[in-house]
């Protein structure tokens, strides 16, 4: 499976389908698979090309210091190994982050980003997860940090108890460590920002869903960008690719027909 | 995403995960979609490998005549090119058929198999309730519209309340929004062809342990309970409240029988 390696950290991804590329940033505490309905979906249209952030699913567990700017440069590094010209651009939460930094610096790449959560700062709490990951480790908080992003109902029901399990079965499985989660929180929240938002020129849409402590941020970052769009789910959470995939994938095909970059369904060669 | 190449017949596949490899064969009508929770899940594992079956997805739509074996030599060919031994096969309606035909035909490349839908009966005369399906899924391939035609054959395996829930109505569209890549003459080409072979001589010649699973709900479990009988080495297995495509109405059970029964086959890696 595909790797690439940037000053000496490999940073893990998978590919499916063909077409125009499309890049999934996953949300901690998860991996490429939460997007796994939406890959199934967009692969029809698409070069879908999910990645594993430092720290999650296969990519290197890094417990150095590092900041969202690495995890970016880890991005580029994918889209270059892959050839990539232009892309539609994904990301929850600090994927989300990403989006907003590669849709300010990289223009010519990421032609319409979706930027879901998109919190614009640090959060004032993220200092707690970053102590939890080191004190009670991977197997002590990753359980918790997973039921925090999706709604009580949702991690409840069979379905979300089997999507949050599988999730924990490859922490384990993988060797995810708590301090290589705790050094990614820690790149989540290492800037602020909104000083340079209002000069983002890529059509943006924001996805919040309704109960997502994101929301207030989400907010602020679609009215300090022009023209960007901001949608959000009802009832669902920070997760709400997972919890809601029929809704969270009509927006992105509504916001990408609205663009002209939702290609027609072709037969293939 | 790669392709195989059997006979001038291409066969795309997804790959995911990396370990020992698990084989994923989907029914007629769907394509690799069906295993999205498995894919996810089981790539924690094992190298996971997902082709659609020629006539679906984006192998492609034969419009000649061909033979059941014909189907099988892609997969082989599939196996060949990712140099795959000792696999775990997961197959599902004509995809348990296609995992006993390779069982059978390359043994040291299947180790073992968990299959649903598994009705390995063929009938000559036509006359079987199954035959009869068969037949009314060719009439309604070659008589009438090609999205009425998939839809009613997407949604025959799966219970009323899946198919009325939105989770349901979101993946059946998202397989419904590839219609325009099939090819309605090429598919019954495929009903015919797994229709002139008999499975039940082979099923006693099986050595690969399978563990054959009926959902609830499947008109055809009785039939699967009778292909585990004729395996040399099978048990068979019921999960309550769905139909037959039980790994996408029930992952979390699904994938609880896959785990116990590799565990007791010695065949799940360690973490």
């Amino acid at each position: 499976m595909p790797y690439v390696t940037r000053d000496g950290v490999r940073t893990h991804y998978v590919t499916a389908g063909e077409g125009p590329a499309f890049v999934f940033l996953h949300p901690l505490p998860f991996d490429h698979t939460v997007y796994s309905y939406q890959l199934s979906h967009f692969s029809t249209w698409f070069k879908c090309i999910a990645i594993d952030f430092r720290g999650f699913g296969r990519s290197d567990a890094v417990t150095t210091k590092y900041g969202l700017g690495d995890l970016c440069d880890d991005v580029l590094a994918v889209c270059t190994a892959e050839g990539v010209k232009e892309a539609v651009l994904l990301g929850t939460s600090i994927g989300s982050k990403a989006v907003l930094q590669l849709g300010l610096d990289r223009p010519d790449l990421f032609k319409a980003v979706i930027a879901v959560g998109a919190g614009n700062k640090p959060a004032k709490d993220h200092g707690q997860r970053v102590e939890a990951y080191r004190t009670e480790g991977r197997d002590g908080f990753h359980p918790k940090h997973l039921a925090s992003v999706v709604t009580d109902e949702f991690a409840a029901s069979p379905l979300g108890a089997y999507l949050l399990g599988t999730m924990l079965e490859r922490g384990r499985a993988l060797g995810m460590s708590g301090e290589a989660m705790a050094r990614s929180v820690g790149a989540a929240h290492d800037r602020d920002l909104r000083p340079r938002l209002p000069s983002m020129s890529v059509p943006l849409l924001v996805i919040n869903g309704e109960h997502d402590n994101s929301l207030p941020g989400g907010t602020e970052t679609a009215k300090l960008v022009a023209n960007a769009r901001h949608e959000i789910l009802a009832d669902r959470g920070h997760a709400c690719c997972l919890e809601d995939p029929a809704g969270f994938d009509a927006l992105v095909i509504d916001f990408l027909t609205q663009h002209a970059m939702m290609p027609k369904t072709a037969s293939p060669a | 995403m790669p392709y195989s190449i059997n006979n001038g017949v291409k066969t795309y596949y997804e790959v995911a995960g990396e370990g020992p490899p698990m084989v994923m064969l989907h029914g007629s009508t769907w394509d690799h979609t069906l295993w999205l929770y498995q894919m996810a899940h089981f790539s924690t594992w094992f190298r996971c490998i997902a082709p659609d079956v020629r006539c679906f997805g984006r192998s492609d739509k034969v419009t000649t005549a061909f033979t059941y074996q014909d189907v099988v030599a892609d997969l082989i060919g599939v196996l060949e090119q990712e140099d795959v031994k000792g696999a775990i096969l997961l197959g599902g309606s004509l995809g348990s058929r296609l995992s006993v035909s390779l069982a059978h035909a390359a043994p040291d490349r299947i180790a073992a198999a968990v299959v649903y839908g598994a009705n390995t009966q063929a009938s000559p005369d036509g006359k079987s309730d199954a035959d009869k399906r068969r037949l009314e899924r060719i009439r309604r391939y070659r008589e009438g519209d090609l999205g009425e035609a998939y839809k009613w054959q997407l949604t025959r395996g799966l219970t009323d309340d899946f198919k009325a829930s939105p989770l349901g109505q979101y993946i059946v569209e998202m397989v419904m929004e590839k219609v325009p890549w099939l090819n309605g003459p090429a598919i019954p080409n495929l009903y015919e062809a797994a229709s002139k072979n008999d499975l039940q001589p082979l099923l006693r010649e099986i050595q690969a342990p399978f563990l054959v699973v009926s959902g609830e709900h499947d008109n055809s479990l009785e039939l699967a309970r009778d292909t585990a009988r004729r395996l040399a080495n099978a048990r068979h297995t019921v999960l309550k409240d769905t139909g037959q495509h039980c790994g996408l109405e029930n992952p979390a059970g699904f994938d609880a029988l896959v785990i116990e029964f590799l565990s007791e086959q010695g065949l799940m890696p360690k973490a």
